[in-house]
């Protein structure tokens, strides 16, 4: 685990439901449902997870320590105090940052073979 | 807040009976958020599409829930095989058996290398159980040291069995430095278990 906490690099690559659980908490401190909200839209409804998928992988996040709960709540008049809100910790910013990172050098690399040249 | 309608009501409740698939801490740390998670994306699937929605919601849903309890039920008998290991390693009574098993093993092949290294695997295995037993409550003191005692009397046996057939040169006094250490760890182990169970009871 120490190892790993000190090379993001060993954690990838990451599976899609991190990926955009990480991307999804990268700009603000989220919980569940708005998670999947953000999923949602930001694949163009491309990617839905269910309640299983989210929990189970939040739930190992956070025993890996690339998120954690967070107290704060953005609206504390607008929101249901039941739930719970998750944040990036730094070294879950490190692993996505990583991930980001390697999918900017295969994109380059697609793009140079001109596979994504229909997609520019 | 309106009432949600009967057909969002009833797949909530259903989903709630369904969640007794996953292990019971995982339904007591996620349950409850996942029923509402599940509660909101039902409100979505209505407020969307209507019975058709909610529909397509539980399409994607049963396959998510089928494959995620599944992955939860393995990993929590992964977790208890894990914790069942490692109470089993940390258990000096193991050790105790695994130690007294190796050095019978060993007096028989002590003349070869591979009775010593069963020699000293037994020794080791006798250090562990002092390692182990240092963790433990004082209040065990008499255990400690009834086993303490055991191992003597055995390696009492052992020793001059193994004297008798031992090859002499650096093989035999790399084995008798390894019992010794080992030995003197078991005996040093009972007395402070035995000494702080004194003070703890004094301090009372």
């Amino acid at each position: 685990m120490h190892a790993k906490l000190n090379d993001p690099r060993q954690m990838l690559p990451l599976t899609p439901a991190v990926f955009h659980i990480l991307l999804a908490l990268a700009s603000e401190d989220r919980h569940g449902y708005a998670v999947m909200r953000h999923v949602t839209a930001t694949t163009d409804g491309q990617t839905k997870m269910g309640p299983g998928t989210l929990y189970g992988t939040i739930k190992r996040l956070l025993a890996a320590r690339m998120i954690e709960e967070s107290d704060e709540r953005p609206d504390p008049e607008l929101d249901d105090e039941r739930r719970r809100y998750y944040r990036l910790t730094s070294f879950g910013r490190r692993v996505l940052e990583a991930e980001v990172g390697r999918y900017s050098r295969t994109l380059k690399a697609a793009r140079a073979s001109g596979i994504t040249r229909k997609f520019a | 807040m309106s009432t949600p309608p009967k057909l969002v009501v009833l797949s909530e409740r259903i989903y709630r009976k369904l969640l007794l698939l996953y292990p019971p801490a995982h339904r007591r740390d996620y349950g409850g958020m996942m029923a509402q998670l599940f509660r909101d994306q039902c409100r979505d699937a209505d407020r969307e599409g209507r019975s058709a929605g909610l529909i397509k919601l539980w399409l994607r849903v049963l396959p998510d829930l089928g494959k995620t309890s599944l992955q939860e039920q393995i990993a929590a008998i992964e977790r208890k095989q894990i914790m069942k290991n490692i109470t089993a390693i940390n258990n000096p009574t193991t050790w105790l058996i695994i130690g007294i098993a190796l050095g019978i093993l060993s007096v028989p092949l002590i003349q070869s290398p591979g009775g010593m290294v069963l020699a000293v695997a037994s020794a080791l295995a006798i250090l562990a159980r002092a390692v182990a037993d240092l963790f433990r409550p004082s209040i065990q003191w008499k255990r400690i040291l009834l086993a303490t005692v055991v191992v003597m009397v055995l390696y009492g046996f052992l020793m001059p069995a193994w004297a008798k057939h031992g090859t002499a040169g650096d093989g035999s006094q790399v084995l008798k430095l390894t019992l010794l250490v080992c030995l003197l760890a078991n005996l040093a182990v009972a007395l402070v278990k035995s000494l702080q169970f004194l003070i703890e009871r004094r301090k009372v």
